[in-house]
């Protein structure tokens, strides 16, 4: 599934977020985003997601315009608009404001299985394919996900956003509060997703090493613009990405 | 010593500028502001009704009743009574002030210190001088063909400081009874037992007129009474608020695990609005912010119901009796819907990124507060049975409550951006701007009666309770298209809202 960005710009007050006039995320890829703070990498997954309105210009996820305004529904009937077509096939953690932190994680899992409409037994199933990433520090604990450590949060949060198997996957900043062997872990993880489902997978990151272990194509943004799209990660790469950080 | 006042001084005026700007970058500051002119609006007419009685009503009843005596001093003799009411509206209007100390933990500044600018803030507010518009124009009349300027200047000095007292103890009980609701038989005892001691014991009596002649002939002794109870209320709170915010602050952090989790497998019949059902009675149950308003505006109920039911108190005065009918059914759905959304707030990006997910909710979450207005309704069954309250009246407020007040508090929805803390009692920022809840909670349990009063005059029957009934159920039945249509506003005016959100979760 193809994400297609066009004329995107978003402004916070004098200052350009974003600002992309052409991008397009092709079928099958593991796109990695970096760059410096306050780049836009976060900006722009919120927009793909529709959760902040650009200024100006459209992304569509596979064809659907998801911020497309839609018309008032006037029938009582409970209908699915067209424009929430992209949500059954997408998945995706941006922050701990994404999990509903009173429940437990067996019940926010449930939750999701509810809402996206999938059996109790299915699910159970996935959560349980995820059992060596969990390290057995989530399910059967008896706590809050509030009450976890900020890593079994972003465990939990990941797991979220894979389990109704998106075609789409965007996670940001997706390392931050792993500890090495559960970031490797992942990486196999998210790897071996994308293998199975042939999903698109968006990450951002501030670690070159993992971005270049994991993604087939890699986007380099700087004031909101993509300045670089690199698609072929190789040692070649790595110079680059080094070299713009002030790496050695 | 100088040093140390400058930088206390320096420290409070920083205070001040993080409250102030805490209030204009609030993204509920435009509607904050309009709901604050009606607010002030509705004020300006309480200010001049005050002055009236201030001017004419209460020299002249004092004279009247009891003569040989000046109305000042009967009004000392009565001391209690002002800030007993006082102390109850307080109860009902001032917000408990959120504490922002957390920027302030790792600075090397004393938390004493940063607690004590909030309590001076919370005397020099000018809701405390509120009253003067009564005691003045009283002072003007009484006191000043005696004692000039100088005794009236005495008089509300006096009785400024009377009220500072109020708004210290309101404080003090607000942050207790936030941690325990039984806290809220402190104020009620301390006021029964005031106002029992000055009308029972008669020297008790003359000890408040000379108490209160003093501030007018400034007296030292009346008040340095005053500053030494300020200064006890003010140390003892201190004190309260340090161990509750260190407590709050150190909660966040503690190990917690639940001994019984609760899968409340018997709403799975009712799918995803099932599931919504269980997200709400969680809420209520695992977030100590949530559950304390259930809890306060239980024991609200309650305490009325037993005012109402089971006691004297307002015989024969049917405004009173349709008040309290009409507020107790809504009390819980105005406490807890006026911050709509507040709550899911926290995790609404979560929900936005999964299908049509918040029009189920807003159906849940109606069916759970139709669910918990039955409460009230039982409870308010036992001034039926006494005789106090008609049947026909409850139904109505029941009805009125369900299909009228809560699409009004659901409306809510639509503008609503700011979220509401799950745990934190006295550490959330962000908290102190709820202008517009304020106005609508307030319509909540005044246009319902104004409108049934109002019918039920006009046709000298009951068709005010009737057309509420009637009018309720219609709108009970037509839920869904409303729902919808709020929906559909919300989901208009999602951007700003989720910016809004996003902007007031407390991390």
């Amino acid at each position: 599934m193809k994400i297609r960005i066009k004329d995107i710009q978003k402004t916070f007050g004098e200052k350009i977020a974003v600002d992309i006039p052409d991008f397009t995320v092709n079928d099958g890829v593991i796109l990695g985003l970096v760059g410096n703070n306050g780049a836009g990498k976060t900006t722009l997954f919120r927009m793909i997601l529709d959760l902040i309105k650009p200024n100006t210009g459209e992304i569509s996820i596979s064809g659907t315009v998801p911020a497309e305004e839609e018309g008032e529904t006037t029938d009582v009937c409970y209908i699915t608009s067209n424009t929430e077509e992209w949500k059954k096939y997408t998945g995706a953690y941006i922050d701990a404001g994404f999990l509903i932190d009173y429940l437990t994680p067996e019940e926010y899992f449930s939750f999701i299985a509810k809402i996206e409409d999938i059996d109790i037994e299915t699910i159970n199933q996935r959560v349980a394919s995820y059992e060596h990433f969990m390290n057995g520090e989530i399910l059967g604990q008896k706590k809050l996900i509030r009450d976890m450590s900020a890593g079994n949060k972003q465990k939990i949060g990941i797991i979220s956003a894979l389990l109704h198997t998106p075609k789409i996957v965007i996670l940001d900043e997706p390392f931050n509060f792993l500890d090495p062997s559960s970031q490797s872990i992942f990486k196999r993880m998210l790897k071996q997703y994308q293998q199975e489902n042939n999903a698109t997978v968006l990450v951002s990151s501030h670690n070159i090493n993992h971005t270049i272990d994991l993604c087939t194509e890699i986007a380099l943004l700087e004031n909101g613009k993509i300045i670089q799209h690199i698609t072929h990660v190789d040692e070649k790469a790595q110079k680059t990405l080094n070299e713009y950080f002030n790496v050695y | 010593m100088i040093m140390n006042f400058r930088r206390n001084w320096q420290i409070y005026r920083t205070v001040q500028e993080l409250n102030s700007k805490s209030e204009k970058r609030n993204p509920m500051f435009e509607k904050n502001k309009l709901a604050l002119c009606l607010i002030l609006f509705t004020l300006v007419f309480y200010v001049v009704y005050l002055i009236m009685i201030g001017l004419v009503l209460l020299p002249g009843i004092l004279t009247d009743c009891f003569p040989g005596m000046e109305p000042y001093h009967m009004l000392h003799r009565g001391m209690i009574v002002l800030p007993t009411i006082d102390f109850f509206i307080r109860y009902m209007f001032q917000q408990t002030p959120s504490q922002q100390v957390k920027p302030f933990s790792l600075l090397p500044i004393n938390r004493d210190t940063i607690i004590k600018c909030y309590l001076i803030k919370d005397i020099t507010r000018f809701y405390n001088c509120f009253w003067f518009s009564m005691l003045l124009p009283f002072a003007c009349v009484t006191i000043f063909k005696f004692y000039g300027f100088g005794g009236i200047f005495g008089f509300l000095l006096g009785w400024w400081m009377l009220f500072a007292i109020n708004s210290l103890f309101y404080l003090l009980c607000r942050t207790l009874s936030k941690h325990n609701i039984l806290w809220i038989l402190l104020p009620i005892a301390t006021f029964a037992a005031l106002c029992a001691t000055a009308f029972y014991f008669d020297f008790v009596g003359r000890l408040l007129i000379d108490f209160g002649e003093g501030f007018i002939l400034w007296n030292p002794v009346s008040f340095l009474i005053l500053i030494l109870i300020i200064s006890a209320v003010f140390w003892i709170n201190i004190k309260v608020q340090k161990y509750f915010m260190l407590d709050e602050l150190a909660g966040n952090t503690k190990e917690k695990s639940l001994k019984k989790v609760n899968t409340l497998t018997f709403f799975n019949r009712w799918g995803e609005i099932g599931e919504y059902l269980k997200l709400e009675i969680k809420s209520a149950m695992r977030n100590k912010a949530i559950r304390k308003m259930y809890i306060s505006a239980l024991c609200i109920v309650v305490i009325f119901t037993i005012l109402l039911g089971l006691s004297s108190v307002y015989d024969g005065i049917s405004f009173m009796s349709d008040f309290i009918g009409l507020y107790c059914c809504t009390v819980i759905g105005t406490m807890t819907l006026t911050g709509i959304m507040g709550v899911e707030g926290n995790y609404i990006d979560g929900l936005m990124v999964r299908k049509e997910s918040i029009y189920s909710l807003l159906r849940a979450k109606y069916y759970y507060q139709c669910a918990i207005a039955i409460f009230p309704f039982l409870i308010m069954l036992v001034p039926v049975f006494m005789g106090k309250l008609e049947i026909l009246t409850l139904l109505s407020y029941l009805s009125a409550t369900i299909g009228l007040v809560f699409p009004a508090m659901f409306s809510l929805a639509i503008i609503n951006k700011e979220t509401i803390p799950l745990n934190n009692i006295l550490t959330a920022s962000n908290r102190n701007n709820k202008y517009i809840q304020m106005l609508v909670s307030f319509g909540s349990f005044s246009v319902p009666i104004i409108i049934c009063r109002s019918i039920n005059t006009l046709t000298d029957s009951n068709a005010g309770y009737i057309f509420m009934l009637v009018a309720g159920v219609a709108s009970i039945v037509l839920h869904r298209r409303w729902l919808m249509f709020i929906y559909n506003k919300f989901m208009k005016r999602r951007y700003e809202n989720l910016e809004g959100f996003r902007k007031t979760i407390s991390n």
